[in-house]
């Protein structure tokens, strides 16, 4: 007697539901992504008691054909790709063809639809995948499923259903991202009739942003748009003092799909690299777009992970298009969110009464430190520059600069003109980066100027120097304005430091997997010119027989261990990334600690210096450096104006 | 600018400056130390944010040429190496030669030296006082009463008058206040001045004190002060100590010491140091170490200390004398053990008000000193 059949079609369905239809929210996944793929540019959403007793999803796509509809339901039935050459190529969100026989395996089923071509639409139930009724019906063009009644013939998956609240989360998960994928589309989502969002499908990014996480988070998102040959980017990032404690709120979406890849995340993350604090992560939405060909969804039914062909390129993309677009950005925050104003939409023209820019000189540094203040020029800040275009489209000829002079036995005056200096922000993302460290000790002329000349008040609690300029009143933390200047410097320091060895008396020993050891044994000249001379020690072990002098003491083994780490992801060793490490906690050994009373010279000279860092904002940590009080909030603080 | 230079003395002058040399800072000439040599003397010079020191050092000193000019001039040394180069050089005598671009190259025997120096042209300069206020004290006395105030100032900058102690002077009579609002404590002293000078609200910062008497030598060799507005000068033998003046109004701190008690005790202090110490023990890491005191009259006193996950120590001590009331009262045992560390006499008095008000230590043998401290609440 054969004891191996072939399963019929409704227990294969229920089998393949096990793995598609995971909960409720896996089915308004599918059912939305169907409308989607139906061109719908308006989807509404209502589940009821977490989507276990109903889910309706109704559209305005183009419909299913009344002999189509109960095609739809056999399995891998689509109409989404005809054959093979599609698959790599898919433009739509689904494909496989499994969603609806899965869902209508383990629920009870209605779909109604009209194509606009058809005079009347069509009704049809299916209760655990079997036909029950099919009918003619009278309906507004569009589809409409609802699921009624999920997992009742699966007591052992509804037994493992939470609580209706992380149903309901999950679901509203999926939808805010849907949304962040489509703003073009409307999205409507109730659950026991309480609107938990909605979206205006004006196409407008921004608006569903605000629809999700606030208006006062949208306000403070920073735009974006770069492209390469291969790759379109857009989206938006936030500001970093808006953070999170996870990374679930930097959303990538590749082709209209919202996905999930860790190295694109991380790129997002490269991109505010020492701008956010420790274990905090940012708000970002990032739409990418690009051939079909370069990616390859069908990695899992979920569709939620996602393979790049030309990965190296892609991550550089997004890390320096992150990275460029908080950099033109004033990044000093300020305490009342509502002041922030609405960089991205709020262009007004208004004329800008240019000032005669009174700048002070410091005295010439000593020459141990390189950080001469020649030239240094007040402009207004690029916030200015950005809410206020400039009204005087030519800029005047000449402007003047007035220049204090200042002696420590005498204050002299000196006018000095000059040429306006134009906004200079280097447009290369590549070379950028690189050349930021090479910028940061001898910051001079083209650093970009964003902090303004601000005039020392006086020190709060020994910690905090209070600085006034025109716009307002300044706050700086003096202990990280000084970690930030000797991080640039020691790391500009670092990478001009020559490799020197230092031979090991009493070898390091480092066991190794089969993987990395293979790895090794192919780049051992690459280490060895990074100044670590290794040596095979037996099957998959090494001793360390020299390493480089930068390396902190007490950390050589886990310095090489990264080095051998990048060697295994990257295929090359990025020194300036590990001696970056080390730059951090030698900057913040060597800066004025707080409670320290600071004299008015000193709080000048450590102004001037922060000011020509190449990013005066944040500390290596990634905590601010400047809060800025503008004087109109000041104003508004004191109901001088209201 | 070339000399020769012994280099004991040298070494010796160096070591004095060095105590406001900040190697923090935000301004890197601050990190150096400024030598200037004229055709009658040679000086070393540094500054930071609180003080600023000079010394000078002498030609020749009991017949013997220390200071040989070759060429007057004038350098910024970067105080962190020349510091220890000197301490290290072989030979006795060392050469100092400033070359073109402040290159300086420092001999002595085998040895040489090449550092890169400073403009000495951008370092500030020391400012000049009106020496109207002035009063003389025999060096180790002043060593001694800032050493038995200094430590109660705040250490945090929240309040930065507390950070220092307030100097009045009336009478002839100084008188020295520090505390960080949890304790206070109070020294007064006779000093030699014209009759008719009088200050008050003069307020060093604590840090600088702490400097000073590390220059300070157990001499009876007077010191003099000049007091302006916003600087105080000491001048002690070749040493010119300069500190800032710390700005604002010292709070009125006349009242707050007790004048009448309801509880007094007499100690062996020593014995009572030790008390404390022991019971101190069990604090733990816990910033808050806090001792209990019970006494009744005419028993022996209690101290006691308790923290939960450690243990329990009991201590009693046997007063020379008691008086009044039964008191029960919680400090802080850090407070007192610098409290006590700062008197230096066999018997100390404590007086107590009751055990929510401040109490008082003193010496018994004089009424210079007084300490008090403000007591834990304890439920």
């Amino acid at each position: 007697m054969g004891k191996i059949k072939i399963l019929d079609d409704r227990l294969a369905n229920m089998i393949a539901a096990g793995e598609v239809v995971e909960r409720p929210s896996s089915v308004v996944k599918e059912l939305v992504e169907n409308a989607i793929d139906a061109s719908a540019d308006k989807i509404e959403i209502v589940i009821e008691e977490g989507g276990l007793s109903s889910i309706k999803v109704s559209d305005n796509g183009h419909g299913i054909e009344r002999d189509e509809c109960r095609l739809a339901f056999e399995r891998h039935a689509t109409s989404k790709i005809q054959k093979e050459r599609d698959l790599f190529h898919i433009q739509t969100l689904g494909f496989r063809g499994e969603a609806l026989p899965s869902i209508a395996a383990v629920s009870r089923l209605e779909l109604k639809s009209k194509t606009r071509e058809s005079d009347s639409g069509t009704r049809i139930l299916i209760e655990g995948g079997k036909l029950k009724e099919e009918q003619e019906i009278g309906m507004p063009d569009g589809t409409e499923v609802i699921v009624r009644d999920l997992f009742y013939n699966t007591p052992a998956r509804l037994k493992y259903m939470k609580t209706i609240h992380t149903e309901v989360g999950h679901v509203s998960d999926l939808i805010n991202r849907l949304a962040l994928s489509h703003p073009d589309i409307a999205f409507i989502l109730k659950h026991n009739d309480k609107i938990l969002l909605k979206t205006m499908g004006d196409g407008s990014l921004l608006h569903v942003i605000a629809a999700i996480y606030g208006t006062s988070t949208a306000k403070m998102m920073v735009p974006l748009e770069n492209d390469s040959i291969d790759f379109t980017l857009k989206g938006y990032v936030a500001r970093p003092e808006i953070t999170r404690a996870n990374r679930t709120y930097v959303t990538t979406i590749v082709n209209g799909r919202y996905i999930r890849n860790y190295p694109l995340i991380q790129a997002v993350i490269r991109g505010y690299h020492t701008l956010l604090p420790i274990n905090r992560y940012p708000v970002s939405v990032l739409h990418l777009d690009m051939d079909p060909v370069l990616m390859d969804v069908n990695v899992h039914p979920s569709k939620l992970e996602i393979r790049f062909s030309k990965e190296q390129e892609l991550l550089e993309l997004v890390e320096g298009t992150v990275r460029r677009a908080l950099e033109k950005q004033t990044l000093i925050p300020e305490p009342s969110k509502q002041s922030a104003a609405g960089r991205t939409s709020i262009k007004t023209e208004k004329p800008v009464q240019t000032d005669l820019e009174l700048t002070r000189k410091t005295r010439p540094e000593s020459a141990s430190f390189n950080f001469q203040v020649k030239g240094t020029k007040d402009r207004p800040t690029p916030k200015e520059i950005e809410t206020f275009q400039k009204w005087v489209q030519p800029e005047p000829e000449t402007e003047t600069t007035g220049m204090i002079k200042e002696d420590s036995q005498s204050n002299e005056w000196n006018a000095d003109f000059k040429n306006p200096v134009p906004d200079q922000h280097p447009e290369n993302g590549e070379e950028q980066t690189e050349n930021k460290m090479d910028q940061a000790g001898m910051a001079g002329e083209n650093s970009p100027d964003r902090l303004p000349v601000l005039d020392p008040l006086a020190q709060l609690h020994g910690t905090y120097i209070l600085a006034q300029h025109e716009d307002g009143l300044y706050i700086i933390d003096q202990h990280a304005a000084q970690e930030r200047i000797y991080y640039e410097y020691f790391l500009n320091r670092l990478k001009q430091d020559t490799i020197e060895s230092q031979n090991l008396l009493v070898p390091i020993h480092l066991e190794v997997t089969a993987a990395e050891s293979q790895v090794i044994q192919e780049n051992l000249d690459l280490l060895s010119q990074v100044g670590v001379h290794l040596e095979p020690f037996g099957s998959n072990a090494y001793v360390v027989r020299a390493l480089p002098r930068w390396i902190p003491e007490g950390e050589e083994e886990a310095v090489v261990r990264e080095m051998i780490q990048m060697l295994v992801e990257n295929k090359k060793i990025n020194v300036v990334q590990l001696r970056e490490e080390a730059a951090i906690s030698m900057s913040c050994k060597a800066a004025i600690k707080a409670n320290r009373y600071l004299t008015r010279p000193e709080m000048e000279a450590l102004l001037d210096k922060l000011r020509e860092s190449s990013n005066p904002f944040t500390c290596p940590h990634g905590r601010p450096i400047t809060i800025h009080f503008s004087s109109y909030e000041i104003q508004k603080m004191f109901k001088r104006v209201m | 600018m070339q000399v020769l230079i012994k280099r004991d003395q040298l070494n010796h002058a160096v070591q004095h400056v060095l105590k406001a040399v900040s190697t923090r800072t935000t301004i890197p000439i601050l990190t150096g130390i400024k030598m200037l040599v004229t055709d009658e003397d040679m000086t070393l010079t540094a500054s930071n944010s609180d003080i600023s020191i000079e010394c000078s050092i002498p030609f020749e000193e009991d017949g013997e040429e220390i200071v040989n000019v070759m060429r007057p001039g004038s350098i910024v040394l970067p105080a962190r190496y020349f510091g220890e180069i000197v301490k290290k050089l072989p030979e006795d005598t060392i050469e100092i030669d400033v070359k073109e671009n402040f290159l300086i190259q420092i001999r002595s025997g085998s040895s040489e030296f090449q550092l890169n120096g400073l403009d000495p042209e951008e370092f500030p300069r020391l400012p000049q006082l009106e020496e109207e206020k002035v009063f003389s004290i025999p060096a180790d006395i002043l060593k001694t009463i800032i050493r038995q105030t200094v430590f109660a100032v705040a250490t945090t900058e929240t309040r930065p008058i507390l950070t220092g102690v307030r100097w009045n002077l009336h009478n002839g009579s100084l008188s020295l206040v520090a505390t960080d609002s949890h304790r206070l404590a109070n020294r007064e002293a006779n000093v030699e001045t014209s009759e008719d000078l009088s200050f008050e609200n003069i307020v060093i910062p604590g840090k600088s004190l702490t400097e000073l008497n590390k220059i300070l030598e157990d001499s009876d060799q007077l010191v003099d002060i000049v007091i302006t507005d916003n600087q105080i000068l000491i001048k002690y033998d070749k040493v010119l100590f300069y500190s800032r003046l710390l700005d604002g109004t010292y709070p009125d701190t006349s009242r707050i010491i007790p004048q009448s008690f309801k509880t007094e005790m007499v100690l062996n202090s020593r014995m009572f140091l030790q008390a404390i110490e022991r019971a101190s023990l069990l604090a733990g890491e816990s910033k808050n170490n806090v001792v209990k005191l019970t006494s009744r009259p005419g028993e022996e006193v209690e101290i006691t200390s308790n923290t939960q996950e450690i243990g329990k120590v009991t201590e009693t001590i046997t007063p020379a004398s008691i008086q009044g009331d039964e008191i029960k009262i919680s400090f802080n045992a850090k407070y007192m053990l610098e409290a006590l560390r700062s008197i230096d006499s066999d018997e100390i008095k404590i007086g107590f008000t009751g055990s929510m008000n401040p109490f008082i230590i003193k010496p018994t043998e004089h009424d210079w000193i007084t300490q008090l401290i403000v007591p834990v609440r304890t439920n």
